[in-house]
């Protein structure tokens, strides 16, 4: 195994963690890692984040041996996932999306998700701010 | 409200000059994502409430392009008169429901995609980014916000000939509608 910095990415967040590298590719990171990487902990029925746990026996596993394969994390929670790996770097950075269930969710019935993003002056603002009022969101592009 | 899906602000800006309104950066396309935009102009309308009132759809300001995209501005500029002034609701509930866009596994695999190949671009590591974006090309080929920002990102011109194929091809496979219900 060799030791490497983790990158997790999901959305605008990026966080780096200490991790190690298999001879086969995988990415374990330190199972106390999980949640500052991923926002998921281990509990022994699942993965849990907030109010959600997702039953699976990788949890237990992962508790027990101290360290968790990123990627099976990703798997059991359905969730897309694009790795990169530089053995010599040592660096391995892994985008997390969204599953099809969790948008269509999202966007069931007439609801809109709330997302937030910087403003072009660097400040904050969530799209669904300025309640009260019809808006239009006008999605739009340099190309 | 704007916005820019686009890598930095210095791209949007000469796009926005004058705009009176709110533009955003979603340079990791957690809006695109979270409300299935795939292609710009995409615009989205939203009532007191916060709900749908019309899904995704392209509508453009005027008719300068009409012959290349097919999608002429009045009807939805009077649309949007009837819905603002007479609060007629362009489509009913249940067919907002129904039209909404509901990526495919594929697609939501390619954001993946594409977030790292941003990674990397950040990075410096054009070459890794490159790979990552054909692979989020071909998993979504009818993401615009991933193939024809893609070339704006290695560098093409995402005016020029790479484009005129890649929507030449998209043409034939949607018959030029950017979302399904189009």
């Amino acid at each position: 195994m060799t030791d490497i910095t983790v990158s997790v990415l999901r959305d605008a967040i990026e966080n780096d963690v200490a991790g190690r590298l298999t001879t086969d590719g995988r990415v374990f990171i330190a199972a106390d890692d999980l949640e500052a990487a991923t926002g998921w902990h281990l509990d022994r029925p699942g993965l849990c984040q907030g109010e959600i746990c997702v039953p699976t026996p990788l949890a237990a596993t992962a508790i027990d041996a101290g360290e968790v394969d990123l990627a099976s994390v990703a798997g059991a929670l359905r969730l897309p996932q694009a790795t990169w790996v530089d053995a010599f770097a040592p660096r391995a950075v892994t985008a997390w999306g969204r599953s099809a269930d969790d948008v269509a969710m999202l966007n069931g019935g007439r609801s809109a998700p709330d997302v937030t993003l910087p403003t072009l002056d660097g400040n904050e603002m969530a799209v669904l701010e300025q309640d009260g009022r019809k808006r239009l969101l006008l999605a739009l592009a340099s190309w | 409200m704007g916005i820019a899906v686009d890598e930095s602000v210095d791209d949007v800006r000469p796009w926005v000059d004058g705009i009176s309104f709110p533009v955003l950066l979603d340079r990791d396309r957690a809006f695109c994502d979270q409300f299935g935009v795939i292609n710009v102009p995409t615009v989205i309308w939203l009532d007191e409430q916060r709900s749908v009132v019309r899904p995704n759809a392209p509508a453009f300001a005027d008719d300068t392009f009409v012959e290349f995209h097919g999608v002429p501005s009045a009807p939805h500029h009077e649309a949007l008169r009837r819905w603002v002034l007479d609060e007629i609701a362009p489509m009913d509930e249940e067919r907002v429901i129904a039209t909404r866009h509901r990526p495919s596994a594929d697609e939501q695999l390619a954001r993946a995609h594409f977030r790292l190949a941003t990674w990397l671009l950040r990075a410096g590591l054009t070459d890794q980014a490159a790979n990552e974006l054909a692979t989020a090309g071909s998993l979504a080929p009818n993401d615009f916000t991933i193939r024809r920002a893609g070339l704006a990102l290695v560098g093409d011109d995402p005016f020029g000939q790479k484009f005129f194929d890649l929507y030449e091809d998209w043409k034939q496979r949607t018959g030029g509608a950017y979302y399904d219900g189009d």
